[in-house]
């Protein structure tokens, strides 16, 4: 049970990770790309954020294959806390997401 | 051997990351920056196209009118003093841009700008005439030096 608890938390965290970590270097790239910092910030922000989810889950297959077996095979234990990881790196990557976005309305830091 | 590497990890992290707070505390400047730039860029675009009708209209009507200053200044000192004493000089004959050339005082011209001080930055800065041209575009050559206040 505890790695079940220890697996969301770095199913968390990494999408977490990746929406921030990903929007900041980006940030950075536009910065002496000569574009705009924020908005290019934002722009990824929207395009990496399903992207951030599946790095979390370590690849879109092996969940797949768990759901598979979960529908079809009567695995409901093993579906649901699928589901529960999935909802774990969704939450941390809307988390990210939210962090970068009301960074925009935050003004001059 | 490995404390070395060790060393360049972690200035390469601190590099890394004084980036990212750099740029998190500059980029709402940067972003209206871009923004203002961007604006600036289309007002140009716009006005160009309304400048280039215009032409073509008086281009119709046979009259010659001034189009432009050129502003040739001699000023040995701050480049942006320098840009700052030809927006000055620019000042005063904007108004002659779109008049009729036949209309043009050359000598109200010279009046105006010969021996003229201007101040910029608490200096003082006196102006002189090398020469005035007068034709479609009015090229005007002036002096400018830093005098004691």
């Amino acid at each position: 049970m505890l790695a079940f608890y220890q697996n969301i938390l770095y199913n968390f965290f990494i999408s977490l990770g990746v929406m921030i970590g990903g929007c900041l270097f980006g940030g950075i790239a536009a910065t002496f790309n000569g574009h705009p910092p924020l908005k290019t910030m934002l722009d990824l922000c929207e395009k990496i954020k399903i992207w951030a989810i599946i790095v979390a889950l370590g690849g879109t297959f092996p969940s797949f294959k768990v759901l598979e077996i979960g529908i079809f095979n009567g695995e409901i234990r093993g579906l649901v806390k699928q589901v529960i990881y999935i909802l774990s790196a969704l939450l941390g990557a809307h988390i990210g997401y939210r962090l970068i976005y009301y960074l925009e309305s935050s003004g001059p830091l | 051997m490995k404390r070395p590497y060790s060393l360049i990890a972690f200035m390469g992290l601190g590099f890394l990351l004084g980036l990212a707070t750099m740029n998190l505390f500059q980029m709402h400047t940067l972003d209206r920056l871009y923004r203002v730039q961007h604006q600036l860029t289309n007002q140009i675009i716009d006005k160009d196209i309304k400048l280039e009708r215009l032409n073509d209209s008086i281009k119709k009507n046979n009259t010659v009118f001034v189009k432009d200053i050129k502003i040739h200044l001699n000023f040995e000192g701050n480049l942006l003093l320098k840009d700052m004493i030809e927006d000055n000089i620019r000042f005063f004959l904007s108004d002659l841009v779109g008049k009729e050339l036949a209309d043009i005082d050359g000598e109200m011209i010279y009046k105006i700008l010969n021996n003229r001080i201007v101040e910029i930055e608490n200096k003082n800065i006196n102006l002189s005439i090398n020469y005035l041209i007068i034709s479609e575009t009015i090229n005007i050559s002036v002096n400018a030096r830093v005098i004691d206040s």
